[in-house]
């Protein structure tokens, strides 16, 4: 009980940071989960686009009624280092110009070059606004080609292209999660830096040598010492792990029931590891600035390779192999199968075997921390 | 006296072997992970793989089988551009909630969609199947007109290929979008260095350290000895970065661009800008060296957070929503600097951001010098 005391009287003069700590992981939280919405019906990739018409006819004025159509439409200045810069922040996807001369071209019946667009990252979102101006021109052109003026067969055309075929959002049961999921699948690396930075320097504290010889010279058997460390620092993780469930609830607007409480539990057992990684960490590092550094080798490191801010079904064979030896990939595994994340589906026993995964890492961790601090003592 | 105080603060520096090999060691592996996870991803990603569709035919009639003709014939320029799976309405719907297909078609005398998601390879497939509806009708109404030229004419229009836009790219620079991680692992890199500049804050306070007791009683003026202490920690932190620049590009193979010279340049600046900001932050008020040491580090970390080090798209995301955060967070200005330079032919822009962390890193200098200078001790 000595020690349990102790390490909250530390926490206690430590407070500051914890929460500074807290602070911030809820912040990244918060940003990243609420960038995923839930959908509830179809709807089209939309582009940012701002279109320059160097013709002003009525031709190329229908032609830019048109593209802006489903888009949103940005106004900017055209100067190439503005457009650059545009493009570079992603602020707009592409730059069109309705190029001099189109009126003119499509009454000759000519339908090359009618357009420019200037871009930077060259990616599917542009094939599509290609193929949306390609179908404008090839519309305009036959009904052109039927013996009409370019005026009326633009208006034709626009009234063609306004047709669409019907599309129905069927809400999958499997998504209705989507934002649940995104929390739980950032968890892991919030919960584990927030556990070691908030953990890690009350344990290096209480492992100083001064604090440390105190103890030891004392009646106290190693056993009751370490397990009234483990104690404490696993109540205090408790607090910090119900702090980012209550934040989850709260971001997502759900509560946790049906499937997401196998998410809880797995979020538990990781809470669970992180606990033993900063009690091992604690007991070799001496340093908090080192032991800072440390934590985002493995925090962020552990998240790119088990996929946590990747998809785990884009990483290659090998880096799954190597990822297996990490507590993260099956939490992520888990996780995964709870949400029907990465062409997953919900499997009890395959989220059962995950548990069993990561328990297993968490056994072996706090048996290592045992050894580690039985060593040092002696 | 300023040379000595350099000397010896360079020296003391490097005796915290396990700060200095930690810093080193950061870069390096992080730097390998991001490589290793981010070559798969990579493959991944860029190889194109065609979009699964069911098409249901509930009423066999000349225009659905027309449709499955062409949606089975369709390519872009590489490969097919759909996978069609032929089933009925309920298997269909099944595959969808499976998620084992991104659509399902119903062709008959109308062409309908039924989706469980908005992503880009759906909006490719509504589109194709727009186009589809457009050409079909145009063609339909051409031959309701019954003038034959007229018929032919409209059928040339619609089938050939037309190649109305052209396309002119700004930039010759590699706008591979998973290199940004490592530009970012930099910028991170230079923001570790705040904890390094913490110490200058905290080894010049009597209050806060020993070693700041002893200073504050020697004769030399204390401009001297701070000046001292943030050249030669801006030197071992330039020492770092350049170590993980050489990592990145030369053993990990990072195409940072042909202005190698300048990314080392935009580094150390950035490096320099890091010290600045912890020394600052060691500065104010009378806290810990454990409270300030927390507040460097979640700072750091927020302010990479933002610049995109777990999420790429966060950068864009701030952009929109407060673009002036994006021109003073230095962790974003680090990471752009870098990225103007592989980007932009033009290096206007690279300077603009050099500029700006020079001006921070003298702002968060002198502040950090306001709140150090006249302090007297009665009793520590």
């Amino acid at each position: 009980m000595q020690v349990f005391k102790l390490f909250f009287m530390i926490l206690r003069r430590r407070l500051v940071p914890v929460i500074l700590y807290m602070g911030i992981f809820i912040l990244i939280l918060t940003s990243i989960t609420s960038s995923g919405s839930q959908n509830e019906s179809f709807k089209p990739s939309e582009l940012r686009l701002v279109i320059y018409d160097e013709d002003g006819t009525e031709a190329s004025r229908l032609a830019k009624d048109y593209l802006a159509k489903g888009n949103e439409l940005v106004d900017i200045k055209d100067d190439d280092d503005e457009i650059l810069d545009a493009l570079y922040y992603t602020t707009i996807h592409y730059a069109v110009t309705i190029n001099k001369g189109f009126e003119q071209k499509l009454e000759k019946g000519e339908t090359d070059g009618l357009f420019t667009v200037r871009y930077v990252h060259d990616n599917y979102s542009n094939v599509l606004a290609d193929n949306k101006m390609n179908e404008y021109v090839k519309t305009v052109s036959a009904y052109a080609a039927s013996g009409m003026d370019v005026e009326s067969a633009s208006k034709k055309a626009a009234k063609t292209l306004k047709k669409q075929a019907e599309v129905t959002y069927q809400q999958n049961t499997k998504s209705s999660d989507e934002i649940m999921g995104m929390f739980f699948q950032y968890l892991p690396y919030v919960l584990f830096s927030a556990i070691i930075s908030a953990l890690g320097p009350v344990l290096i504290t209480l492992d100083r040598k001064i604090v440390r010889d105190r103890t030891h010279c004392s009646a106290l058997k190693l056993s009751r010492e370490t397990f009234g460390k483990i104690g404490a620092a696993s109540v205090f993780v408790m607090i910090l792990w119900g702090v980012f469930l209550v934040a989850g609830a709260v971001i997502s607007k759900g509560s946790y029931s049906g499937k997401t409480l196998y998410a809880v539990a797995n979020s538990f057992i990781y809470a669970l590891i992180s606990t033993g990684i900063a009690i091992l960490v604690a007991s070799v590092v001496n340093n908090e600035n080192v032991l800072n550094v440390i934590i985002q080798i493995f925090g962020l490191g552990s998240s790119f390779l088990c996929g946590v801010f990747v998809p785990q079904e884009l990483l290659g064979k090998g880096v799954v192999t190597v990822s297996k030896a990490l507590p993260a990939y099956w939490y992520v595994k888990a996780n995964n199968s709870v949400f029907g994340l990465s062409e997953q589906t919900f499997d009890s026993g395959k989220v059962l075997l995950c548990f069993a995964a990561e328990l297993g890492f968490a056994a072996l961790i706090f048996a290592l921390a045992f050894v580690l601090a039985k060593r040092k003592k002696s | 006296m300023f040379l000595h105080n350099f000397k010896f603060e360079l020296l003391s520096g490097l005796r915290v072997k396990e700060m200095i090999i930690w810093l080193i060691l950061f870069p390096i592996a992080l730097g390998t992970c991001f490589k290793v996870a981010f070559s798969s991803v990579y493959e991944n990603t860029m190889v194109f793989e065609p979009i699964k569709v069911a098409v249901v035919t509930e009423e066999k009639t000349l225009d659905s089988e027309m449709f499955k003709e062409t949606i089975s014939q369709v390519k872009n320029e590489k490969d097919k551009l759909f996978k069609v799976k032929l089933c009925d309405r309920k298997k269909a719907l099944k595959l969808l909630d499976d998620e084992e297909i991104s659509a399902v078609i119903f062709a008959g005398n109308d062409i309908s969609m039924t989706t469980a998601s908005s992503g880009m390879s759906v909006t490719v497939a509504k589109a194709f199947l727009d186009q589809y509806i457009h050409s079909r009708d145009i063609i339909i109404n051409a031959m309701k007109s019954g003038d034959t030229q007229a018929y032919e004419s409209v059928m040339k229009a619609v089938s050939d290929d037309t190649q109305s836009v052209v396309k002119k790219q700004m930039t010759h620079g590699n706008t591979d979008m998973y290199i940004q991680y490592f530009y970012n692992l930099l910028a991170m890199v230079a923001m570790y260095g705040s904890l390094s500049g913490l110490h200058i804050a905290i080894g010049s306070q009597a209050n806060l350290s020993a070693l700041g007791a002893r200073k504050n009683i020697s004769p030399t003026p204390k401009l001297i000895q701070i000046t001292a202490s943030l050249c030669a920690t801006f030197v071992m932190e330039a020492v770092c970065i350049v170590i993980a620049v050489t990592y990145t590009r030369f053993v990990l193979r990072i195409d940072y661009g042909d202005r190698l010279g300048l990314v080392y340049l935009a580094a150390v600046i950035g490096g320099c800008l890091g010290v600045s900001l912890g020394f600052m932050v060691g500065s104010i008020g009378k806290m810990s060296l454990g409270a300030k040491s927390a507040m460097c580090s979640a700072v750091s970390l927020g302010l990479c957070f933002f610049s995109g080090l777990m999420d790429g798209g966060m950068k864009a995301k701030v952009e929109l929503a407060a673009p002036w955060f994006n021109r003073i967070n230095p962790a974003a200005l680090i990471s752009d600097s870098i990225y103007c330079l592989n980007v932009y032919e033009d290096l206007s822009r690279f300077w603009e951001k050099i500029v700006s962390m020079v001006v921070i890193t003298v702002i968060l200098t002198l502040l950090g010098f306001v709140m150090t200078r006249r302090r007297r001790y009665a009793s520590v």
